[in-house]
């Protein structure tokens, strides 16, 4: 059973202007499916779309979004909200600057998992050591200002495997990294992937990000799909000139001047 | 979210319980009688001021006056004529604490015999020491307010003795009615010097620092509690010379800013007595079941000033000219809710020795007034008038005078001063016009001009400097025969008019409002309250 | 942290120096000789002279300033040139009326702000908020003045709900033993209720009109400090995460905007301290706003460079207080240390 099917999704703001249209794709378990496209295209949108959690005066006014055949939009957020999580890009501002972060990964656990909440911390130690985090009970008791923008978005993903989600979106979860850490996120990404069988969307501008984790890839311009398909042909053989333009640009910051 | 609102909706609900539960504890206080420990009922007023000081000798606000007042009695005190619950003090005098006094033939020599068995509130005994050490403190106290009435009765350093322990002996350069007067004011009353030596220091050989704050009382009062910035509470001294004399349990005096708070909280029942209201309030409150206005008349002089050393003011004919452009009548009616008498001189209608004919040089007579302006060859000039910028009834009167004016070409621009300012201006004499106001002790003509319009008087700031005048006046302090003063008195009054140096405006009345039931207002030779003979039914 | 707090304690002690030169050198730019006022019109000029070189006041302005400041450091703020009394006992007697009414503003601009910053803050654009904003727009566009006349005249004249405005406590009533000043407290200590909740309604009417005015200030104050963090990315993530809108509110929204909440409390809180002057007039509160207002009428220099320097001082002190408060709530200060 497919994850995710996305289809015809519409989003606007009302009589202002659109921002995602017509856009249809899915994502199979254990598939890591990214979402490409410049600041701007949507990419960021859908996944909020996707979440549910669409600022305010963006609406979803067209299509369907399914989780594991479960149109999300149809029924009320918190019977489905375990369903899904998500990492965002900045991992420090994701966290609440006055809570312990064993606290708020203890926090999801005990949410989304029913324990009480002396099994919830001890649950969120293992987590934070399942993400690979060394000393993870010492580390459960820092404050995220006393820690490293790889480390945030580590304690990110283990909030997000407290979920045990269907579905895991990530908005551009390593620009903000350093390219040693980068690379590690990653890793981590996919080897969770493997292991609880979740679908992936991973939104990003980064091709190269797209290249090493992604199975399929959706290229966004604008608020529509305009090319689609399995990353190697899709990156190896562009239909779509916005796709090559993409391909070009990135060329070009790898290269230099 | 409902869960939110549900939670302030619980809050606002638990704080109005809460709030009630208070209010039902104990009830809203009204004015609650209660009796004194003899057994009489106590009162609560409130004046146009708070007491801050107990020295009669240095009070600073009129409420420390009655006040301090209260802490001392005097050798003799005035006879009062009764009227309707008021009592209002005549030219006569009886013993207060003197058992007798008796003055030598040619006037300059007076001896008191003190009251056998005289004590303080403490126990000690009062005797003629106290009454020298009193009399010398209030002429070399360098801040007793009572030095500048001593010339004017001839008295100085040398003057008092202690005969025995009951006597004392005064001695005059000239012999004068305003002795009697004067001798009788809460200020010349009797202080203990034992207690002055034992809180005098080398700074302060009067002991002023001491006696600002505490007393040993010779007079009817005792001070009970005392909060400065609430009330002061005064209960009778049970070792007043004359119990009788005491006709209230005490009296608190609750110190309340607001005038109109103040006539408020008399409207509601929490006040017996209210001075200092607002003119037109007092005229509502008038109407009010309950409540009833005293009215008398007052020596209190509201009065024109002018700088008579700077043109145009130093010719006579204009200072005339304005006095005769001002609408007398509209004041009374406009300015004071009536609650006031016309100007008729610098000696106000119910002196003695006030010249009946004068109230007719203070009329309206603008043809009269361009004639002197034109022959003084002035035709038209622009000129400021000041006052105390928290007096409302100035505020009022100024912007009459200022349209009166303006009938005459003269330009009137209006300059309400901050208090400390006006008096820091008028103490220099350099402001051009002003209103201000003057009470004379002891309702003695002669000291009431030469105060305004005397040489070198402290309270002359017009500069105004007349020899003939100051010739008359001291004639007039030091005469006695009663036909004399009326003839000196009348041709000062008259020579007064003619120069006009100040233009007298009007005499407010002296005004208080109380509940019914209450009685006893005394009005002294110094207008003021004498809180022992306030009684409530 | 450490550091944190001797910054603040350092910035605090050379902002009161810079507080005590400023009082003194604006309240002598004043007009009016205040020995004058105090002697009285029938004064004659030697004695005038005579109380103001006793006074200093004809002395160099340096001079003034050194022998004011000798005499700060022993606690003498000099005397009340009005009264003669030192300007301490003077002063410092009220500060407890003073602070308890301030305290008791601040309680209802509390009570009333933060509840209804909050609610209007949970459901931003809806009828809820409209209705605490107009609260908030009435609120601080009443002088106090106006509003606490209208107290007086609709809850003591005519509805008899609360007593007058005759001070802290029923005419004749002594005061409770004092152990803080603060009636409603030591009236607590000595067990005597009557006249605790005497206390409680005396302070009710003047309290009201400090703190409607104030409560509005509190109200925008928590609902702005509320909405900002609504779009913050741990709210999101909360959000996201599908934790229960209630509890992103209280425990992710509200802790955090706390911090911003209590340095505005802690204006508000100054702001009643020195706002009260015309509410102590009007009520007749024995508080220290009383004296200050009198000292202006007699140009009082001591009364009124003292009054300047104790609120500003306190001032202050409880921005000092919040401060330090603020540094012991946010981690990010009290540890110290971010990568």
């Amino acid at each position: 059973m497919t994850r995710l099917a996305v289809e015809n999704l519409r989003v606007e703001v009302p009589g202002r202007a659109t921002i995602l249209d017509d856009v249809t794709f899915d994502i199979a378990p254990g598939e890591i499916v990214g979402l490409v496209g410049e600041s701007g295209s949507g990419k960021s949108m859908t996944s909020l779309a996707v979440m549910g959690i669409l600022p305010r005066g963006v609406e979803q006014t067209g299509g369907r979004i399914l989780v594991d055949g479960v149109d999300v939009t149809a029924v009320p957020r918190r019977s489905v909200a375990h369903r899904f999580a998500m990492i965002f890009q900045n991992p420090r501002d994701s966290l609440n600057p006055l809570m312990r972060i064993g606290e708020q990964v203890a926090r999801m656990v005990a949410l989304h998992q029913g324990l009480d909440r002396k099994a919830a911390r001890r649950a969120a130690v293992d987590l934070l050591e399942q993400v690979r985090i060394v000393s993870p009970a010492q580390a459960a008791r820092k404050y995220p200002h006393q820690l490293s923008g790889g480390m945030c978005q580590r304690v990110m993903i283990a909030m997000a495997l407290a979920c045990r989600p269907r579905l895991l979106l990530a908005d551009e979860p390593t620009t903000a990294l350093d390219v040693t850490v980068q690379a590690q996120i990653l890793d981590l990404v996919v080897a969770l992937t493997e292991e609880i069988e979740c679908g992936v969307l991973l939104v990003t501008h980064d091709l190269g990000v797209v290249a090493e984790t992604c199975d399929r890839v959706n290229v966004l311009n604008l608020g529509r799909l305009v090319e689609s398909g399995e990353t190697h042909e899709v990156l190896g053989n562009p239909q779509h000139e916005y796709t090559r333009y993409l391909l070009d640009s990135a060329r070009e910051l790898e290269v230099g001047p | 979210m409902k869960a939110q609102s549900r939670r302030s909706r619980l809050m606002a609900t638990a704080t109005a319980l809460t709030l009630a539960g208070t209010l039902a504890l104990s009830a809203c206080g009204t004015g609650e009688t209660s009796s004194g420990s003899n057994g009489k009922k106590t009162l609560v007023i409130s004046l146009d001021s708070a007491v801050d000081v107990m020295d009669p000798q240095q009070w600073r606000t009129p409420a420390s006056m009655v006040t301090s007042g209260s802490l001392v009695e005097q050798i003799i005190e005035q006879n009062y004529t009764e009227t309707d619950g008021v009592r209002v003090g005549g030219t006569d005098f009886s013993e207060a604490l003197a058992e007798k006094w008796e003055y030598s033939e040619d006037g300059k020599t007076l001896t008191i015999t003190l009251r056998d068995g005289l004590t303080f509130a403490d126990g000690s005994p009062l005797t003629a020491d106290d009454v020298v050490w009193s009399y010398q403190r209030g002429l070399e106290m360098a801040t007793a307010y009572t030095k500048v009435l001593y010339p004017m009765v001839g008295l100085t350093k040398e003057s008092f003795t202690v005969v025995d322990p009951r006597t004392v002996q005064v001695k005059s350069e000239f012999g004068t009615p305003l002795m009697d007067k004067m001798l009788a004011m809460q200020p010349f009353g009797v202080f203990s010097k034992k207690a002055g030596e034992e809180h005098a220091t080398s700074d302060d050989p009067w002991a002023g620092a001491w006696f600002r704050e505490h007393s040993n009382s010779s007079g009817p009062y005792t001070i009970g509690a005392y909060d400065k910035t609430t009330s002061v509470q005064l209960t009778p001294n049970p070792n007043y010379y004359d119990q009788d004399r005491i006709a209230n349990g005490g009296v608190t005096i609750q110190f309340i800013s607001d005038p109109s708070q103040r006539a408020l909280l008399l409207r509601n029942g929490e006040l017996d007595v209210a001075g200092g209201l607002p003119l037109d309030q007092v005229a509502e409150l008038s109407k009010v079941d309950g409540l009833s206005v005293v009215s008398e008349a007052s020596n209190r002089l509201e009065y024109l000033g002018v700088n008579t050393a700077k043109a145009p003011f130093n010719d006579k004919r204009v200072r005339r000219a304005i006095s005769l452009a001002l609408p007398y009548e509209t004041f009374v009616d406009e300015v004071l809710y009536g609650y006031a008498d016309p100007a008729s001189g610098l000696v106000s209608a119910n002196m003695e020795t006030h010249s009946p004919d004068s109230a007719a040089a203070f009329t309206t007579n603008l043809d009269e007034a361009r004639q002197l302006l034109s022959d003084a060859g002035v035709s038209g000039f622009k000129t400021t008038l000041s006052y105390k910028q928290s007096s409302a009834v100035e505020a009022r009167a100024a912007v009459y005078i200022q349209s009166a004016l303006k009938e005459l070409g003269i330009d009137v621009q209006v300059k309400p001063l901050p208090d400390a300012e006006f008096t820091q201006r008028t103490i220099a004499r350099d402001l051009e016009m002003y209103l201000n106001n003057f009470l004379a002790w002891g309702a003695d003509p002669f000291y009431q001009m030469a105060s305004l319009a005397g040489s070198n008087a402290g309270t002359n700031f017009t500069n105004y400097s007349n020899a003939e005048l100051d010739g008359l006046l001291q004639e007039g302090f030091r005469s006695v025969k009663q036909e004399d003063r009326d003839a000196i008195s009348a041709e000062a009054q008259a020579l007064l008019i003619d120069e006009m140096p100040t233009i007298p405006l009007w005499n407010a009345k002296w005004t208080y409002v109380v509940r019914d039931g209450v009685s006893g207002l005394t009005k002294d030779n110094t207008e003021q309250l004498r809180l022992q003979y306030l009684s409530k039914k | 942290m450490l550091r944190y707090v001797l910054r603040r304690l350092l910035i605090s002690a050379v902002t009161v120096v810079g507080l005590v030169v400023v009082t003194f050198l604006v309240v002598r730019v004043l007009p009016g000789d205040a020995a004058a006022a105090r002697l009285g019109p029938e004064a004659s000029q030697a004695d005038i002279e005579a109380l103001r070189a006793q006074l200093g006041l004809d002395d160099s302005l340096p001079k003034q300033f050194v022998d004011y400041s000798a005499g700060l450091l022993h606690g003498d703020m000099g005397p009340a040139v009005s009264t003669g009394r030192p300007v301490s006992d003077e002063l410092l007697d009220r500060l407890p009326a003073t602070i308890e009414l301030a305290i008791a503003g601040l309680a209802i601009a509390l009570l009333l702000g933060f509840p209804l910053g909050l609610l209007a803050a949970a459901r931003p654009g809806r009828l809820s908020d409209a209705l605490a904003r107009l609260f908030a727009v009435l609120g601080s566009s009443m002088a106090p003045i106006w509003l606490g006349l209208l107290l007086i005249f609709g809850l003591y004249s005519t509805w008899q709900l609360f007593p007058g405005p005759v001070g802290r406590l029923p005419i004749g009533t002594p005061p409770p033993p004092e152990v803080t000043g603060l009636y409603v407290v030591d009236s607590l200590l000595a067990g005597n209720l009557t006249l605790a909740s005497q206390s409680i309604q005396f302070l009710a009417l003047p309290a009201l009109t400090l703190g409607l005015g104030a409560s509005a200030a509190v109200l925008k104050m928590v609902r702005s400090a509320v909405l900002q963090t609504a779009d913050s990315g741990f709210v999101r993530t909360a959000r996201a995460y599908g934790v229960p809108a209630r509890e992103v509110l209280l425990r992710d929204q509200l802790r955090n905007a706390m911090l911003q909440v209590l340095t505005a409390i802690g204006l508000v809180f100054g702001f009643l301290l020195g706002g009260n002057i015309i509410v102590e007039r009007l009520f007749n509160w024995p508080g220290m706003g009383r004296v200050a207002y009198d000292a202006l009428g007699s140009n009082d220099l001591g009364l009124l460079q003292g009054y300047a320097l104790i609120i500003g001082t306190l001032y202050i002190l409880l921005n000092l207080v919040v401060d330090l408060v603020y540094g012991l709530i946010d981690p990010r200060v009290r540890l110290g240390g971010s990568n």
